[in-house]
């Protein structure tokens, strides 16, 4: 039996723990979510002499506070203490503002191991670290690592090791702060001295002043009566340090540990040349920004991305497409002609429909998912996020959101997964609840049909309309969602922006594989079963014609005939074309056509006999709004990591749905 | 002065930050504290870019019209 050593990445945000995973576990990463949150859990194994590591890579954060769901998770999985090796990795190239967080680990009694990694980026910025001196101030050990050159990793895994078996055990330096400060923590150290804590009680007082809610709480807790005294006392310190310092307490502590961060930092950096002043790069931001400049040139790059998406795998997709819809069920029917039709059907119009539907995603997500790694790794999101960050802000999102809602016009589902690139879970959450109103490519073949057939003069004036009232009701759901989900946590109000700098393309390559395998494993078997379960509903009972009048769709359909009267919808032909378009939405289309035995071409005419022109408008809104494709509740799914939100998703929609749907029917009549 | 009055290429003393305590406790943890020094490097229209610690934070402009800075 091999034994196993459980290592936990903590860092800031950009560090580069995905470059590590990758760099150590190669693509056995598996992506899951933490237990009760949608926050992603990342973990990866390998095995080093005998061993085997699982790596588990906690949410990049800035500090250990418990303002966002984030923090809570790195926080309360470090104190719970289920791992052998705590990993600090630390971007070499900010060393100070890194050992912020180096210094909170030390506060709670965790003696990690202190990774400097992007080594390789020290020559540009003209200064070495003196290592010894990190490792002598620390009390830790350091190692050196280039995560992107696979440099130093054997070093790593041996330091890991040695910590695992005891092997090496480091000491750990306690961070001491000014006098004022510790005096503070010797007087409310008092109000506990009789109270057992289940916390490192130095690190709990510290938070304590720092007012950190949860710690608060529990204080609030365990003192019962005497927590009014703590607050007196406090208050008392809190107006000393803001008549020496004009600082108030959490700040004041928060200064404390970034000056004494810094200056262990300048202490081990050596041979300091003139920073150079990256001019280049600041007027770059400048003009991408600022939004006279920035939004067009955002709307450029958007179209770049869609274009080179859909030009690059339509041809793969059709193939795809074909090889699953004619190719092999046209084998089926040549060579299997001997088999039952009901199995042919199950075959052709069940399995490989279904395994169809899941492949044809798999060009336009590896593609994308491609772009998308390229424009975060170039450092171009962060910009575009901090562009777009005050106008989303209206609707209690983040400038992050907008690049996942115009993926969505293409296709919600590569949408959702661009969620990822997302910190705030929450914002993510309702990222992913709203993408599904971003009126996708697929059912502007459903607005076509029908505007062709009914508003010959007006067709651009009534999709335009469609589009806005799907993107209108997105941003005012967004900000009731957040009303809700986000209620205690903190905004994300600032955004780093990292140094601008090609891909590293074995990341970026590495990181899609991994992301197709779940794409396929998780969203896919979903996928694949509302396929079968579909056709299933439309062949049964056996020997009715295929989503006839006679089978269990033609059946539910006109069971829910009465629930879309009031819309104008009085046959149930298009309701079972709505049943279809839970697959896909562009199947809505095409089941018409099938159902009203007509061509594409001929469907014009036979809409018009079927639909008046209000209640044609009716389900054009009912079709834009009503459910998230399988695909998309899928990806919602493995994204929120549980039923949850997708139902919740869909419920919110067709209830919508319905609503906006009765009233423009009504309204148009009434005109 | 308000941070976000400040023009491009200038270094400033922040003074007082407004907001939660929570606002300002995670913004002193990257370096944004009273006493601290920033540089400006990009002012409205659009967020407000600064260097502080040696990395490009932006900024909203909500943010830093809370931020009271002088000259450093
Ligand atoms: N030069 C250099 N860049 C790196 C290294 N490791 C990561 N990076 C880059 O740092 C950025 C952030 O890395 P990532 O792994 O996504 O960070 P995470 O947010 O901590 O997961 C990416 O652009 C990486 O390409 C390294 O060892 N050297």
């Amino acid at each position: 039996m091999k034994k196993l050593i459980k290592v936990a990445l903590v860092g800031n945000p950009n560090v580069g723990k995905t470059a590590i995973m990758n760099a150590l576990a190669g693509t056995s990463e598996k992506v899951g979510n933490w237990p009760g949150v949608t926050v992603q859990k990342k973990t990866g194994c390998y095995s080093f002499r005998g061993f085997e590591v699982e790596l588990v890579d906690l949410p990049g954060i800035y500090s250990l506070t418990s303002y966002t769901i984030e923090e809570k998770v790195t926080r309360n999985f470090l104190l719970g203490g289920d791992y052998d090796v705590v990993a600090d990795v630390i971007d070499v190239t900010l060393l100070g503002r890194n050992l912020y967080l180096t210094l909170e680990l030390l506060e709670m009694g965790i003696k990690p191991v202190i990774v400097l990694n992007k080594m390789d980026e020290l020559e540009d910025y003209g200064y070495t670290i003196d290592k010894n001196v990190l490792e002598k101030l620390l009390k830790l050990p350091v190692v050196e690592i280039s995560a992107v050159k696979k440099k130093g990793l054997d070093e790593l895994s041996e330091t890991f090791l040695m910590v695992a078996t005891g092997d090496l055990k480091p000491e750990g330096f306690t961070p001491l702060y000014s006098d004022t400060l510790e005096n503070a923590i010797s007087l409310i150290e008092y109000f506990f001295k009789d109270v057992k804590l289940s916390y490192p009680k130095r690190w709990f007082l510290i938070k304590l002043l720092e007012k950190d809610p949860e710690v608060t709480e529990w204080a609030r807790e365990v003192l019962g009566e005497k927590f009014t005294g703590l607050s007196k006392e406090m208050e008392r310190i809190e107006e000393e340090v803001l008549r020496k310092f004009r600082c108030d307490l959490p700040s004041f502590v928060a200064k404390e540990r970034f000056l004494l961060a810094s200056r262990i930092a300048t202490a081990a950096v050596k041979h300091v040349i003139e920073f150079p002043y990256e001019s280049f790069s600041d007027k770059i931001d400048r003009v991408v920004t600022n939004p006279f400049t920035g939004i067009p040139i955002f709307f450029f790059v958007m179209w770049l991305v869609f274009k080179l998406t859909f030009d690059l795998s339509s041809p793969i997709s059709d193939l795809i497409d074909n090889f699953f819809s004619s190719f092999l069920p046209g084998i089926v029917e040549n060579y299997l002609s001997f088999l039952p039709q009901p199995l042919k059907s199950l075959i052709n119009d069940g399995v490989l429909a279904g395994v169809g539907a899941v492949m044809v995603f798999l060009p336009v997500l590896g593609i994308l998912y491609l772009l998308m790694s390229v424009l975060e790794d170039t450092g171009y999101m962060a910009r575009a996020a901090a562009l777009w960050d005050n106008f989303m802000k209206l609707f209690g999102l983040s400038g992050a959101s907008v690049i996942p809602m115009i993926l969505g016009f293409g296709c919600n589902v590569p949408a959702i997964y661009a969620t990822r690139a997302m910190r705030s879970s929450v914002q993510k959450l309702v990222t992913m609840m709203i993408i599904p109103w971003m009126s996708c490519s697929a059912r502007l073949t459903v607005f076509s049909v029908f505007t062709a057939a009914f508003f010959k003069e007006h067709q651009s004036i009534v999709m335009l309309g469609l589009y806005l009232l799907g993107v209108f009701l997105a941003l005012g759901l967004a900000a009731v969602l957040t009303r809700f989900l986000a209620e205690g946590e903190v905004d994300e109000f600032f955004i780093e922006l990292p140094p601008y700098k090609l891909p590293a393309w074995n990341v970026v390559l590495n990181q899609t594989f991994i992301e197709i395998r779940e794409f396929v494993t998780k969203a896919g078997t979903v996928i694949f079963a509302v396929s079968v379960f579909i056709w299933a509903l439309a062949s049964l009972p056996p020997g009715s014609t295929y989503a006839g009048e006679e089978t269990f769709v033609g059946y539910l359909g006109k069971l829910l005939l009465p629930l879309f009267a009031p819309l104008g919808i009085e046959d149930w032909k298009p309701i079972v074309a709505l049943i279809f378009g839970a697959l896909a939405k562009e199947v809505v289309v095409g089941t018409m056509g099938a159902l009203y035995g007509s061509s594409e071409e001929g469907l014009g005419k036979a809409l018009q006999s079927a639909f008046t022109p209000e209640s044609a408008v009716a389900f054009l809104v009912f079709t834009l709004l009503y459910i998230p494709c399988v695909a998309t509740i899928a990806a919602i799914k493995q994204e929120s990591g549980g039923w949850r939100y997708p139902l919740l998703a869909v419920a919110i929609q067709l209830s919508v749905a319905w609503v906006m749907a009765f009233l423009v029917f009504n309204l148009l009549t009434f005109l | 002065m308000k941070l976000v009055n400040v023009p491009e290429g200038k270094s400033v003393r922040v003074v007082s930050i407004g907001g939660g305590f929570g606002v300002r406790n995670r913004l002193a943890a990257i370096g944004v504290y009273p006493g601290a020094v920033v540089k400006v490097v990009k002012s409205p229209p659009g967020p407000i870019i600064i260097e502080v610690a040696g990395s490009r934070m932006a900024i909203g402009k909500g943010m830093a019209a809370k931020i009271e800075v002088e000259e450093a």
